[in-house]
């Protein structure tokens, strides 16, 4: 068993691959003054530092808790002895910044950060950058890439480009990032003499060939063993989500100390974290949904160990440095191996022994299938919104939504995606198309989405395999120590944590997720469009209920069902309808219904009939439709709230009650609904309480 | 994905490129923070380096007393150069916002560099161009047009017809893209399913989002080029150099009508008869234009609408009428195209009147 924290010994190996005497004796010293007399550099550590000082451009590839920042840290002390200019930090993590900030700070090093968070104190640090005061800059590619930024570049000294978590530039990698794209050219851009350190630890074979084309032929690559042995992995087979809940439940508090479960998407996180608040369970959902503040705050509650658990995204990723978090639980099971293997080293940096336990669910391929399926624009989306570029002269975003009938999560990554191709730019706030000739490259991205549909069997094997999982996952990431770890549950023949479940905490996850209802939020502005402008909603609605998500296990199954056999309402949903909405109509003293109304068939005239004779309220036909398209087959905001708009009307003669509940089967934008209970109040009513059986709005794009 | 394509290929620069990038492009340049070498220091500094036997790449890993030594370079402009390699990230920032936008940067290093002007211009050539738009145009033949900004209907319908008959001999089409005679011939080639290499005087950031350039760009029909930074408004002095350009790249240059003594088509027109080799067939429209006329006078091939785009027999002509001693006396009095852009560039402020002597006004 190799010791994780060995030094490697120094005494004949290193002496033979240094090549400058003298860096060598700076970089030594400097690492004495840190750690004392004794210390003396890791395994590749030393030569990471020279490669980098004699204008080579370096890879480090090695496990979390190697010591990568310490390579850069002396880098830039040696770098500004030589009178060179500051070291940028390109990192994608914002939680670590602060983190890595103190560490340089305490080297002597006078550093800050340039980040979304950074508000007031911004162009002050920019000017200290122009100023050359600043040792070290750590920065988001966002806020390098922003407006500002960019502005003071020319006047700003590059001493070193250090960019951490490098494999997010690499197509092949794992989680590519679009942001990273515009540093993928600038690296093929920058003269060679220009010091480059890329760090990571996680690329296999494949995506250091990609850097490798990247960086430059003749990166000096520092590459050593992934295994990390304070983890100790265990599977739990468990595919329903009830199950799920009653087993986190169950046995979260078996687990010591604080830790992370990772969902894939935003919604899987909240609606799991409420319910281990209800629970009793301290913890905080984590994800980009939701505001810095909030963001911060559960960070902050998670740094200083005053919450158990965060139920977090991939938002809590790459290098977040807490090194003493106990355990990783994957609620769900991530698309890769790569990505389940850098999520579970966030455990135990620090500490001896922690657990990662990883579950899967039915529910798991359909949400990482959409991702990987959605994960390239189409070709037709692609030429369309440059087809109407190129006959403009330039255009603003809105524009482009109300002449292009996308999706917003579409539209916004075809933007991206061909922003990045060179195809169209941005300046100011319109979009240009640019010379270049569109190619799409089916057959690269198609080889890509074919490669992460293996990467995803991968993943799914892990689960069943009898060996050691460990051993697997080092496997996969083409690391040639890649040996039995002796702590899994396969290697040590028993699980850590039972997967069994009780009766009782069982039912307290059912009765929690029967009672879900999920809450229709009003619409507060219009949107541009042809016939609105983005000016506020003078009749807004009061928040409404939705019953459950469309297609989901439970009601979300019965609405898909019976809509498709286009049918009415089986009594289910209708006694479902009817319990969640009495709380709302006593608390009101809501005594009429009315109901979208449809072209098509009667569903939601029937429903809305079936609800009011069970709650005691009175039915009122108060809205007509005039002959438009289905709302359904309209894409994006601009033209769902325009057609809505142009739809619905008030019927004729009629008398509007003071308060009314409003009722449709589907909710998608919620324009629909917005523009009816506006027109409800425009004819005076007050307050207008839209309810709907499910929601059928898109996840969002990108699994954060 | 493969953003990759943006930037795969030729789109990429040399490794030479990007050191004669680093030190010659005023891209993000501050007077007295950052001053890049000027073309004539670049071009001696090129020489010193091909003496030495390295190429400019060879450049940054020299140590100061090298540069000093081998190069002769005085402590300051080794000191210049450092700061100029310190901005190269900064500056690969800019570079790559310009081939977001379709502009790339080609120096002499680069092959694709217009060849023609290497050979006619030689160490006058810039180090670097702006461009966009496919280079290889440049490798064909063409005929450059020069003007005035202000043109009649029969101007107008000359050029037309002389672009219709340069086209039908496979000629393209070489402007200053200005408006004017540069904007109507190009307009008239492309209309008309011609080429254009366009030296461009002004910005090339708002050129490129014209639709109609744009589109020929994807077309192929179009390449332009600046050696100005693509931000910079119109220039007197860049201007004047872009004459140059023009009649370098072009066979023969047709004058369509010049004031006298005064003007960015008498200055070309001129310093292509001053110059030995001329670059160009020096073509002149036979009509009673006064600065015409004194072209014609000083040995400019006097065409009309006849003409028959013989470029050989017009050659012996002017090549019959350089040794006339009338052209002599003609061209002595008069200012050199450079004494006349020195005379204003010396300038702090310019005046009304200086820049009418360039034909700015």
């Amino acid at each position: 068993m190799k010791d994780e924290n060995s030094y490697y010994s120094i005494k004949e190996s290193i002496h033979d691959r240094v090549q400058d005497q003298v860096i060598f004796n700076e970089a030594n010293e400097i690492l004495k003054d840190l750690y004392g007399t004794n210390a003396e550099f890791r395994e590749g550590q030393y030569e990471a530092i020279e490669a980098t000082i004699l204008h080579n451009r370096t890879l480090v590839v090695q496990k979390t808790g190697w010591g990568k920042s310490l390579v850069y840290f002396i880098c830039t002390r040696l770098l500004r002895d030589r009178g060179r200019g500051v070291t940028m930090v390109v990192s994608p993590l914002l939680a670590l910044m602060d983190n890595q900030l103190s560490a340089a700070t305490s080297m002597g090093l006078k550093s800050d950060i340039l980040n979304s968070r950074v508000k007031d104190r911004r162009v002050e640090i920019i000017e200290e950058l122009k100023n050359d005061e600043l040792d070290m800059i750590f920065v988001t590619p966002e806020t390098l890439f922003s407006e500002d930024v960019q502005e003071a570049l020319p006047n700003i000294r590059i001493g070193l480009f250090v960019i951490d978590e490098v494999h997010c530039i690499s197509d092949w990698g794992h989680d590519f990032r679009l942001q990273y794209g515009n540093l993928y050219k600038i690296l093929q851009r920058l003269p060679m003499n220009v010091p480059v350190l890329g760090t990571t630890a996680t690329a296999n074979d494949r995506v250091i060939e990609d850097l490798r084309h990247q960086m430059g032929d003749d990166l000096f690559i520092s590459r050593g063993p992934l295994s990390r042995t304070s983890l100790a992995i265990q599977i739990v087979h468990l595919e329903k989500k009830n199950e799920r809940y009653a087993w986190i439940l169950q046995h979260i508090h078996e687990l010591p100390g604080s830790g992370i479960i990772y969902c894939l998407t935003q919604r899987d996180c909240d609606y799991l974290a409420d319910f281990m608040k209800t629970n009793g369970i301290l913890v905080r959902a984590y994800h980009s949904g939701l505001s810095e503040e909030q963001q911060m705050e559960a960070e902050e509650l998670f740094r200083t160990n005053k919450i158990k658990v965060l139920v977090a995204t991939i938002k809590m990723g790459m290098g977040y440095d807490k090194g003493d978090i106990t355990f990783v639980i994957h609620y769900q099971c991530p698309s890769n191996i790569v990505s389940y293997y850098q999520q579970i080293g966030r455990a135990g940096r620090s500490i001896a022994k922690a657990y990662a336990i990883l579950m899967h669910g039915k529910e798991d391929d359909e949400i990482v299938n959409y991702f990987i399926d959605t994960a390239f624009p189409t070709e037709k989306e692609c030429k369309e919104i440059l087809g109407n570029l190129r006959n403009s002269d330039g255009m603003r975003y809105y524009d482009i939504t109300s002449a292009v009938n996308m999706r917003k999560g579409r539209m916004d990554k075809a933007l991206m995606f061909m922003e990045n191709e060179g195809y169209i730019y941005k300046e100011k706030s319109k979009y240009y198309a640019t010379p270049k000739k569109f190619i799409y490259d089916r057959e690269h991205y198609e080889s890509v989405t074919d490669m992460r549909r293996q990467e995803r069997e991968q993943m799914i094997a892990l689960t069943h395999i009898k060996s050691c999982y460990s051993r697997f996952i080092t496997e996969c990431l083409d690391d040639p120590w890649a040996e039995n770890c002796g702590q899994c549950a396969a290697c040590r023949g028993k699980n850590f944590i039972s997967t069994e479940i009780s009766p009782e905490s069982m039912k307290i996850a059912n009765t929690y997720l029967e009672r879900l209802v999920f809450p229709i939020e009003p619409r507060k502005r219009w949107i541009k469009s042809n016939v609105t402008s983005s000016t506020m909603i003078k009749f807004q609605n009061q928040r409404g209920i939705c019953l459950s998500r469309y297609g989901d296990p439970g009601y979300g199954e019965l609405v898909k069902r019976d809509k498709y056999n286009n049918r009415n309402f089986c009594a289910e949903l209708i006694g479902k309808s009817v319990e969640v909405l009495k709380p709302l109509i006593w608390e009101h003293g809501i005594r009429y219904i009315t109901y979208v109304p449809s072209r098509r068939n009667r569903m939601v005239a029937q429903l809305a009939e079936e609800i009011a004779s069970r709650c005691n309220l009175r039915v009122l036909n108060l809205l007509e439709k005039s002959q438009a398209p289905q709302q359904k087959i309209m894409e994006n905001s601009s033209h769902q709230c325009e057609n809505a708009y142009t739809s619905f009307h008030m019927k004729k003669g009629v008398k509007v009650p003071k308060k009314i509940l409003l009722i449709d089967d589907i909710v998608d934008s919620r324009w629909t609904l917005t523009v009816c209970g506006y027109r409800l109040m425009e004819h005076g009513c007050e307050e207008v309480y839209p309810f709907a059986l499910a929601d059928s709005s898109e996840r969002k794009d990108g699994n954060e | 994905m493969r953003w990759q394509t943006a930037v795969k290929g030729k789109m990429v620069m040399n490794e030479n490129s990007k050191v004669i990038t680093t030190l010659c492009s005023y891209i993000g340049a501050e007077k007295g923070k950052i001053d890049p070498l000027e073309p004539k220091e670049w071009g001696i500094l090129a020489e010193n380096l091909r003496n030495q036997g390295m190429q400019p790449v060879d450049l940054p890993g020299l140590s100061d007393a090298d540069m000093k030594s081998k190069l002769q370079l005085t402590d300051q402009k080794i000191h210049q150069i450092h700061r100029l390699f310190d901005r190269a990230p900064s500056l690969t920032f800019e570079i790559d916002k310009l081939a977001g936008r379709g502009i790339q940067i080609i120096t002499r290093a680069d092959k694709e560099y217009p060849r023609i002007l290497k050979s006619k211009l030689g160490s006058k050539c810039p180090p670097l161009f702006y461009t966009a738009g496919d280079l290889s145009l440049c490798n064909h033949k063409g005929i450059g047009f020069s003007g005035s900004r202000k043109v009649t209907g029969e101007d107008l319908e000359f050029t037309k017809k002389m672009v219709a008959k340069v086209q039908n001999a496979g000629y393209g089409v070489v402007t200053g893209g200005a408006k004017g005679i540069d904007q109507i011939s190009m307009q008239e080639a492309l209309t008309t399913g011609g080429f254009v290499i366009c030296y461009v005087a002004d910005s090339m950031l708002k050129k490129i989002k014209d639709q109609l350039i744009l589109k020929e760009i994807m077309n192929g029909r179009i390449v332009l080029l600046s050696a100005s930074k693509p931000d910079a408004g119109f220039n007197v002095g860049m201007a004047m150099m872009r004459n140059k350009y023009i009649y370098a790249q072009s066979d023969a240059t047709i004058v369509i009508r010049s004031d006298e003594g005064k003007g960015g088509t008498w200055a070309g027109a001129t310093e292509n008869l001053k110059a030995d080799p001329i670059w160009s067939v020096p073509l002149c429209w036979d009509q009673q234009y006064d600065g015409n006329q004194a072209l014609i006078r000083m040995g400019c091939i006097a065409i009309d609408e006849n003409w028959d785009v013989d470029l050989k027999t017009a050659n012996m002509k002017f090549r019959a009428g350089y040794c006339a001693e009338e052209m002599s006396e003609k061209v002595v009095p008069l200012m050199s195209a450079d004494h006349q852009f020195k005379s204003v560039m010396d300038q702090k402020d310019y005046t009304g009147e200086q820049l009418s002597i360039v034909g700015i006004l």
